[in-house]
């Protein structure tokens, strides 16, 4: 192998372009430059695996930004407030529902930062599953309406709170939340159902009244006009009236009604709204690609 | 590399690619295929960076390897990875390494048939990174001019905090 008088000079091409080098020039190479491995080692990625080794790559960024924290909490009491001030800080900001899981399952045990995270738009079904599992923050009013109220909490997550929850102001943000996300969502999301459960509670006027307008469901509506009476429970057969999927019969019962005059000199105006639904509704009928603005 | 190198490399390759299969490529489809490659060019510009150790790309396109090694006691300091886009790197898909993988071969096999060796492309980044891409039947030979022992290619495992 003959040995060249300065690799420099054999430093062939432009540099704009790969040069091609013998392999039995390459030990040199490396050595003049320096970029053989100390260690006598290197390695390997299969070429196919380099774009999931970088989805690896964040995720394992992710974790250490937080391992950092975590060790600085624990190691300084002083550290403790800027450590504290930074966890909240990517409780409310982040937008990456892993980062969030991750911080949710080590700050478990601090509640300041749970509070904000359960507030955050970003919280995946997974990280809403694992907190409403964890018997001890059933307890703490502000995380549970901080999930009642997440605009992405998930049908399911809500049902799970339905079963366990005794606080009626939770009921209440679940029953808002879920009319509102059951009257953006058109194909069958668990959030009408929710509404349904809630709007059939009897015990509560203002629970139920809260969820009427996420109810879909054609009977529950009907039974529930047939079942309230026009005086005193006016507020609520208004609603009815003013909920799309009530059935034109019922609507139309409460249109005709004969007392309509009288009830709408003392304020009651069901009749009034249900007219006006079920013009809506025929408008809707004849032309059916119009937005139609309920 | 900088990144005005990688785009002149994926132009040429783009160019090489279009001769190969004899046809005109449309403007369209010559720019998906050279962004493709500027992924993967930045992909692994990042991989080796963060890795801070040489690395091989085995099969990078199918018959071709690439090596990148960096100088540890170099005096400049090597730039550093920037952002990339992994969700459309995910689109750099099976078939479209595998036309890059045949033009590759093509060309190491026509450039200097007069050597008649095998060789390595050889490439200085301007950023510090030295790439080294040859057919993966020299693999072997490759490494031990690299100075890498018999056990010393490691598999790079996900998550075994080897990448830090």
């Amino acid at each position: 192998m003959t040995i060249p008088l300065s690799l420099a000079a054999r430093e062939f091409g432009d540099g704009k372009l790969p040069a091609f080098m013998p392999l039995s020039l390459i030990g040199h190479y490396v050595r003049e430059h320096g970029l053989y491995p100390r260690d006598g080692r290197m390695e390997k990625v299969a070429g196919k695996e380099v774009s999931s080794l970088l989805k690896l790559q964040t995720l394992q960024q992710i974790e250490e930004r937080i391992n950092v924290l975590v060790s600085d909490m624990r190691q300084a009491k002083d550290l403790h407030e800027a450590a504290l001030a930074q966890a909240m800080e990517i409780a409310n900001t982040s937008t990456d529902p892993y980062e969030l899981h991750y911080m949710t399952n080590m700050f478990m045990h601090q509640r300041e930062v749970l509070r904000s995270l359960v507030k955050n738009p970003n919280l995946s079904e997974k990280t809403q599953l694992l907190i409403v599992s964890m018997a001890e923050l059933r307890k703490d009013r502000e995380i549970q309406l901080g999930l009642a109220h997440n605009p992405s909490i998930c049908a399911t997550v809500m049902g799970k709170i339905l079963d366990y929850t005794q606080d009626v102001f939770v009921l209440q943000g679940i029953a808002h939340n879920a009319a509102r996300q059951a009257q953006l969502t058109h194909d069958d999301s668990g959030y009408a159902e929710i509404c349904k459960q809630i709007a059939q509670v009897h015990w509560d006027d203002t629970l139920s009244k809260a969820a009427i307008p996420g109810v879909k469901d054609a009977d529950v509506l009907r039974s529930l006009a047939e079942s309230h009476s026009a005086l005193y429970a006016a507020d609520k057969l208004e609603l009815i009236a003013q909920n799309p999927h009530t059935p034109n019969e019922v609507l139309e019962k409460m249109a005709n009604t004969p007392l309509a005059r009288a009830q709408h000199v003392v304020g009651i105006d069901y009749a009034i709204k249900a007219r006006h639904t079920l013009a809506l509704k025929q408008q809707q009928a004849m032309a059916p690609d119009a937005d139609l603005a309920l | 590399m900088l990144q005005q190198e990688r785009e002149h490399l994926a132009s040429l390759a783009v160019e090489r690619v279009s001769s190969l299969f004899n046809t005109q490529l449309g403007g369209f489809y010559e720019d998906g295929v050279k962004h493709k490659l500027l992924l993967l060019l930045q992909a692994v510009d990042r991989a080796a960076l963060a890795a801070n150790k040489p690395m091989l790309f085995a099969e990078i396109v199918p018959g071709f390897d690439l090596i990148i090694l960096q100088n540890p006691d170099a005096v400049a300091p090597v730039a550093d990875g920037e952002q990339i886009d992994t969700r459309s790197l995910s689109s750099v898909d099976d078939t479209c390494l595998a036309m890059l993988g045949q033009a590759i071969n093509k060309h190491l096999a026509e450039s200097r048939g007069d050597e008649a060796q095998e060789g390595v492309f050889v490439f200085k980044g301007g950023d510090g990174l030295h790439y080294f891409g040859f057919k993966a039947l020299y693999r072997h030979s490759v490494l031990k001019e690299m100075g890498v022992s018999e056990n010393g290619l490691v598999s790079y495992v996900p998550g075994s905090g080897v990448m830090q």
